[in-house]
């Protein structure tokens, strides 16, 4: 486990975040970033950032619920829809999780990937595949599914800017500091 | 009747899902199955009614409606520590973490003697004890409370094997008297123990205190080894901050007194500790995991 002591501005690390439009985002504010030395450990993971873990899950629920009020409750007026369909957008974003959890992940268990790696790109491409099939339809819905594809789009972007970068954002956190704590 | 233990509220099968969860969510999904098993929570009718009745007298005036969802907020923030807890001992991956009374905490590990570290149903109180284990100069001895559940107790034990280290030594308050005997053999070495101090179980011997108001028994354990060790008492809380941050709040260390009166020492130090712990958990009642009434326990 990597961790940087007393160095508040290490929460900006790209290395602790997941997708590459965050990565990006972080590597912009740590080198605008001053010293600030405060009593703290910050820990190094890629999923330490909670706003990114957050607006991602309000990012993909909100679609989803998007998606259920406009197949599901069809007939129903929208104000109302929307409201019911979000806190099933909820319980069913946890689904295809376990579903993927209980088939495909086993299959990558040999290569020691963790399951929660492999069934976060499954759910991705669930959502890519069901944001293709709404772009087409005619109604508002095709306008939640190209902002989500186009986001998507937009982060593989990021990934082509922070892939050439790694370098220098390699050396700009060990400029910060770091250190492997005990195992 | 067996197979079935494991699917109650102390069963094994709980800590196998959660898990597995941990293991196999993507990191995203996370809040959404905490949303989710919150709610399923709150139909723990006992643990529901137990967080309520602490919440009323933690916060005079609070509604029943009020603490309803607040008691929400109770159990989705013991979702959160459990798995983060989990995914500590599983992946190495650790919360950030913040500190206040950073002074008595070197202070803590200043000194060439041993030390009580009295904590309470916070936060998490392994992730404490293992963040303390890795950046103390010194070993620490935590005391815990076994699980009721014989399988669920097993269970623990394989996975605390998994992940023990040299600088932290766990064990069980079951066998009360040859216990003590170590625990104080260990202080006079010099170790530091920590202990919780906001929860008797049954077979400890306990003292009496006020807690907001209401009488509340403690464990007295803790303040009989640092009247017998001369050894001061550290309180220790961590505190969930927000998703994989935490805050290790120590306070102003305290002694127990060796007077005529042994009655009044305990008395004395009692008084400490529950303004410490009152203190706490007035600013951040979201966290104490004390799933009982308080009041009822020292009733009874």
């Amino acid at each position: 486990m990597r961790v940087v002591r007393d160095r508040a501005e290490a929460r900006w690390f790209p290395s602790r975040h997941n997708l590459a439009l965050f990565r990006l985002a972080a590597y912009l504010c740590l080198r605008r970033a001053r010293p600030e030395p405060r009593d703290g450990i910050f820990i190094i993971d890629r999923h330490q950032s909670a706003m990114e873990t957050w607006l991602v899950m309000s990012w993909v629920t909100m679609t989803l619920a998007c998606y259920l009020a406009t197949t599901l409750f069809v007939d129903w007026h929208l104000a109302l829809a929307l409201p019911v369909s979000l806190p099933l957008a909820v319980v069913l974003l946890e689904v295809p999780a376990i579903v993927s959890a209980l088939t495909i992940a086993p299959l990558f268990a040999r290569a020691r990937t963790n399951g929660f790696r492999v069934n976060g790109v499954v759910i991705m491409l669930l959502f890519s595949a069901a944001s293709a099939y709404f772009a087409r339809h005619p109604s508002w819905i095709r306008f939640v599914a190209w902002q989500f594809l186009a986001l998507l789009a937009l982060n593989a972007i990021a990934a082509m800017i922070v892939f050439p970068l790694r370098h220098s954002i390699a050396r700009l956190e060990a400029q910060v500091g770091g250190a492997s704590s005990a195992p | 009747m067996t197979a079935l233990r494991r699917f109650l509220v102390q069963g094994v099968f709980w800590r196998q899902l959660l898990r597995w969860a941990v293991l196999n969510m993507p990191l995203w999904v996370e809040p959404t199955v905490f949303a989710t098993w919150s709610v399923i929570f709150l139909l723990w009718g006992p643990g529901r009614r137990g967080v309520m009745s602490n919440l009323k007298s933690i916060l005079p005036g609070s509604t029943a409606i009020g603490n309803f969802f607040r008691c929400y907020r109770v159990f989705w923030n013991f979702s959160n520590v459990i798995a983060d807890n989990v995914r500590y001992k599983e992946l190495r991956v650790g919360p950030d973490w913040e500190f206040t009374g950073a002074e008595y905490f070197e202070e803590l590990q200043a000194r060439e003697g041993g030390a009580i570290v009295l904590t309470a149903h916070m936060g998490s109180y392994d992730l404490g004890a293992q963040l303390f284990a890795e950046i103390a100069r010194r070993p620490l001895m935590m005391v815990r409370a076994p699980e009721a559940d014989p399988d669920t107790r097993r269970y623990e034990e394989e996975l605390h094997e998994r992940t023990v280290t040299q600088a932290l030594r766990i064990d069980f308050s079951t066998r009360a008297s040859a216990l003590a005997l170590d625990l104080l053999h260990a202080l006079q070495r010099g170790e530091i123990i920590a202990i919780q101090g906001d929860r008797v179980t049954p077979g400890i011997s306990s003292l009496p205190g006020t807690f907001f108001g209401k009488r509340m028994l403690f464990p007295a354990g803790p303040f009989a080894l640092a009247m017998t060790a001369r050894v001061p008492v550290y309180p220790l809380f961590i505190v969930r901050q927000g998703r994989r941050r935490y805050r290790l709040v120590v306070g102003k260390p305290f002694e127990v007194p060796r007077l005529h009166n042994r009655a009044e020492s305990f008395e004395r130090a009692m008084v400490e500790w529950t303004r410490e712990l009152e203190s706490v958990v007035s600013r951040s009642w979201f966290q104490w995991f004390a799933f009982q009434p308080y009041a009822d326990e020292a009733s009874s």
